[in-house]
């Protein structure tokens, strides 16, 4: 896509109509296209007064209750990383045997320190990867969990880790060498309990040659076991069909 | 003498500090713009309760990426609910990092202007000016913010170039911020 194309995107990309990949490339331009960032705040000033054309709805009286219940309990939570909900999808049964390969072949956990040297050693010049990282040397720092979760004889090259910060929030998956997906194909993440279904947790596109990070749609305490799978996209499955690209414990 | 509410970005600074007061002020400001917002795209209380609650927690963690000065701490605030919502309709979570807390890109201050229109802006105003743009602006806009539909999904929808739908939306977010500065300066005139 050339700079022209590129422009066009402005109007979609501050109304939230953009597909994740057209996002990142939309990003990556406006670091080097000072006209379209001020495009982008321009439109953003119009469209922030849109939510006032909305008919009012008043929420429930207990709702600042809630949210101060959540800061109070994750105190002294990380401030950098955000939070999620779990998004509940139709659960399908996932294979006994492919747990117990899963958990048997996992790695449980890498030494921190060396992991991070590692991670930094990836990290060039995308901005966005490295707050991701500010953000996970953060969860580490204040007690979150991290596992290694190694590639399947079908990406051998690949490699993943599990970052569980200590609060109650989503996790982050770090990636690397996945191979590039064909159109119409996304990663799948699902978190396993034995004998249980797997519990979707979000889905991703080619990862490109670099480390990428993705937060999940939900936290992994209480998982035992994380897979990627391949999936049709742009939505992934509800249950999992493809192949199974990462497969490890996870330390909870 | 009556003392005077502190404003937005006040209370922004202040939740900066930890101030939970600040942040029930802020919420109590927003409470019903953010969840009719999330509401509307999700039609289930449930989840609209979801976002809100998930936003202000972005908000109290992310309060150090706001500049006063931008966009204004409404739009600030209201692509937070809005982006969460998107992401709760289209059942994705591991969407990349979008604008609302970004503060990686240097631009240029907006306008004084525009934050005096934003602070005189009403629903029946917005409504107005929304009429006002051709049909088939007004209708990608809707259809992407209201509906949470990609601008794939909107070509598809009205069978249309996908280069026609990017268009539409550009420019009719360009005459919705026309629009919105010209009605508010004929309010100051009357």
């Amino acid at each position: 896509m050339d700079d022209g194309e590129m422009h066009d995107l402005v109007g979609a990309y501050v109304l939230d109509a953009l597909s994740p990949a057209e996002t990142r490339a939309f990003q990556e331009h406006l670091q080097s296209c000072p006209e379209c960032r001020l495009e982008v705040y321009q439109l953003q000033e119009a469209v922030g007064a849109l939510p006032l054309a909305v008919d009012q709805v008043e929420p429930p009286a207990d709702l600042f209750d809630r949210i101060r219940d959540t800061i109070e309990n994750e105190r002294p939570a990380l401030k950098p990383i955000t939070g999620g909900r779990p998004t509940p999808r139709r659960p399908v049964p996932w294979s006994y045997l492919e747990i117990a390969v899963a958990a048997a072949a996992a790695v449980l956990i890498v030494a921190l320190g060396a992991w991070n040297i590692h991670l930094q050693s990836q990290i060039s010049t995308n901005k966005a990867a490295l707050r991701y990282q500010h953000a996970v040397n953060q969860a580490i720092l204040n007690g979150g969990r991290v596992s290694k979760v190694p590639g399947t004889a079908v990406a051998p090259g690949a490699t993943a880790a599990l970052v569980q910060p200590a609060h109650p929030g989503p996790g982050y998956l770090i990636v690397q060498g996945l191979p590039n997906l064909k159109a119409n194909r996304v990663y799948e993440v699902w978190l396993v309990k034995p004998s249980r279904p797997p519990v979707p947790a979000g889905v991703f596109g080619s990862p490109g040659q670099g480390l990428q990070i993705w937060q999940l749609s939900k936290s992994a305490k209480g998982f035992p076991i994380t897979a990627v799978t391949e999936e049709p996209g742009p939505h992934g499955s509800q249950a999992p069909h493809g192949p199974k690209v990462l497969a490890g414990a996870v330390s909870t | 003498m009556a003392s005077e509410s502190p404003t937005d970005d006040q209370l922004i600074a202040a939740i900066q500090a930890r101030d939970m007061q600040a942040l029930e002020q802020l919420f109590d400001r927003y409470r019903v713009l953010a969840y009719s917002v999330a509401y509307r795209l999700l039609n289930d209380a449930g989840d609209a309760e979801d976002v809100v609650q998930e936003s202000f927690l972005n908000v109290w963690r992310a309060a150090g990426t706001y500049r006063a000065g931008r966009s204004g701490s409404r739009a600030w605030l209201m692509s937070i609910v809005h982006h969460r919502a998107i992401d709760k309709l289209r059942g994705r979570g591991s969407r990349p990092m979008t604008t609302p807390l970004d503060d990686a890109l240097p631009v240029a201050d907006s306008s004084d202007v525009w934050s005096e229109v934003s602070q005189r802006l009403t629903g029946s105003a917005v409504r107005s000016a929304l009429d006002t743009l051709p049909t088939e602006q007004r209708e990608s806009i809707e259809l992407a913010y209201f509906g949470g539909l990609s601008q794939s999904e909107i070509a598809g929808r009205l069978n249309l170039p996908l280069g026609t739908v990017k268009g539409r939306m550009r420019l009719g977010l360009h005459k919705l911020r026309s629009l919105l500065e010209a009605g508010t300066k004929e309010l100051e005139l009357e």
